[in-house]
């Protein structure tokens, strides 16, 4: 059997020397605080952080603004991922429509889609809903895309293959169309689930009562440093664990996880 | 792969022909007219120049495109731009599915089919065991040499004892040992399921080596120049190839096809 590991010495080490940069960073940065090199109203000790993190996760209070942003980022996720795989399928079989879409999909992130806050409260009221719109449109074009193009990656061979087998749409689609797109379709997972974060993240900032968001903006109004540094933590703890949920599901699954613009795959 | 002879499929093309539109605009005629009788059970070859249609022609002939003009019949049945049931395919290409393991790569169609795990078992173990995958039965395929990979699919396809199997030069990938060895397992495979077989091949000694004919394609608009009657017995191995015999064949195709493969060169360049 050929083996396809043979990966230079610094790549077999370069996991251990990221940990080993991460946490001399994060002494640093707690040495520079407890010296009084930086100011503790501009940024509290690594330390402090991961104790004011804890304790936001024992307040129960907090702990339902976290389950509210998580709620609105699953239920805005699903939507684009839904929505997302469905349009990029049909623009994958129509042609012209994809023609049609292109130069749209390709300009959808040149628009600040936040400036359409005021539409959004308008059509939905205020509370979770304007939050999740902005979210899902912050982050389906992503899904449509990485459709289109996991669709397109996949060798003529196979879809050869899938009719040769007899199989009606349905079943080519589930036993040889998404499995062959899935490693390129966990792409658009990923950035799906990223932008619904940071949409939801900032949308409550501006307009929410409740959500970790608020929470963090609400520190920052009232000079509570440490909690929201703290809040900051769950929410990079919360972005990274996802990430690699994600990923190590593709590799349970056999696939590779590709690159997300120089971002290598955890 | 079974003890049981079947009857090949009989194909009847009629007419067949392909015209592209390019992206200019322009037309680009691709194939045809084409008229072919495949007769239950043979093994039939095609070598053609470079671009002059082989794939479309397999396309139509298997049912996965149909023609823009002509019909094609599998046992006087029209099946124009559907896949009959009883067809295989096996393509140049690596059509090998990587999420799959070996075993359940072979094993696709027969689940597929809603076969008894009983049956699975005993066709994917014979077809592995067959072309000497036993070992990397559970290996995933990216795990596997390109030939390797080839043999993986030629098992996936003959599993399903197609009755009309249609190869796409299927051990390009392979070395020229290889390639010979599988030629025997081909030629082995062939009589014991009687399926009807068309090879599309570049390489004009397997073609003499395997075929009961072997048709001449010219350059685009392929159309079928010639057919050559081999005269090989239905019990054959490698070995004709020693043969002045399989001299004489090779020679006339490459007499025939030298002037038609300058053609293509000549339109590409």
């Amino acid at each position: 059997m050929r083996s396809h590991v043979n990966k230079p010495g610094l790549l077999q080490r370069a996991g251990p020397l990221r940990f080993a940069i991460v946490v001399l960073a994060l002494v640093a940065l707690e040495v520079a605080c407890r010296a009084g090199l930086i100011k503790h109203i501009t940024m509290v000790p690594p330390s402090t952080m991961i104790v004011a993190a804890i304790d936001a996760l024992l307040d129960p209070a907090m702990r339902h603004s976290i389950l509210v942003t998580l709620e609105e980022v699953l239920v805005a996720s699903v939507l684009s991922i839904t929505v997302g795989v469905a349009c990029g399928f049909w623009l994958f079989t129509v042609p012209w429509l994809r023609k049609l879409a292109d130069p749209v999909l390709s300009a959808w992130y040149a628009v600040p889609v936040f400036v359409f806050y005021p539409v959004m409260i308008v059509l939905f009221g205020i509370g979770a809903r304007p939050i999740i719109a902005i979210a899902f449109v912050f982050s389906v074009a992503a899904m449509v895309l990485s459709t289109v193009t996991a669709l397109d990656r996949i060798p003529v061979a196979l879809f050869k293959m899938a009719r040769l087998h007899r199989l009606n749409l349905p079943r080519r689609v589930a036993f040889v169309l998404l499995p062959a797109a899935l490693p390129h379709l966990m792409v658009g997972l990923r950035l799906v689930t990223a932008y619904a974060l940071i949409a939801t993240i900032a949308g409550e900032f501006i307009l929410s009562s409740v959500g970790i968001g608020h929470e963090i903006a609400f520190s920052y109004d009232n000079f509570m440093t440490a909690r929201m540094y703290g809040l900051i933590l769950i929410v990079i703890f919360a972005a990274v664990g996802l990430n690699m949920a994600l990923s190590m599901l593709v590799r349970r699954m056999g696939g590779t996880v590709p690159v997300i613009k120089g971002v290598s795959g955890v | 792969m079974s003890a049981t002879p079947k009857v090949g499929m009989r194909i009847d093309a009629q007419g067949l022909t392909r015209r592209y539109t390019r992206s200019d605009g322009s037309e680009l005629h691709a194939l045809g007219p084409i008229d072919l009788a495949l007769r239950p059970g043979e093994f039939f070859s095609i070598v053609g120049p470079s671009g002059c249609g082989k794939s479309t022609l397999i396309d139509i002939l298997t049912g996965l495109a149909p023609p823009d003009q002509g019909s094609v019949c599998a046992d006087g049945v029209p099946y124009a731009g559907k896949v009959p049931p009883g067809v295989g395919l096996v393509l140049q290409e690596d059509a090998s599915f990587p999420w799959l393991s070996v075993w359940d790569n072979v094993a696709f169609g027969l689940k597929r089919l809603g076969r008894s795990q009983q049956d699975i078992d005993a066709r994917v173990t014979h077809a592995l065991g067959f072309m000497g995958l036993t070992e990397f039965a559970h290996a995933r395929t990216n795990q596997l040499s390109g030939g390797m990979r080839q043999r993986m699919c030629i098992a996936r396809t003959l599993v399903l004892e197609p009755r009309f199997l249609v190869l796409d030069e299927p051990f390009g990938a392979l070395d020229q040992q290889t390639r010979l060895l599988m030629g025997d397992e081909l030629l082995r495979v062939w009589r014991e399921t009687g399926a009807t077989v068309l090879l599309i091949t570049h390489s004009l000694d397997e073609a003499a080596m395997l075929s009961d004919r072997v048709a001449i394609m010219s350059a685009r608009p392929g159309t079928l120049l010639e057919t050559i009657e081999t005269g090989w017995e239905r019990d054959r191995d490698s070995t004709v190839a020693s043969t002045a015999a399989f001299g004489a064949i090779s020679g006339r195709l490459w007499e025939r096809l030298r002037g038609e493969s300058m053609k293509s060169m000549r339109g590409a360049k």
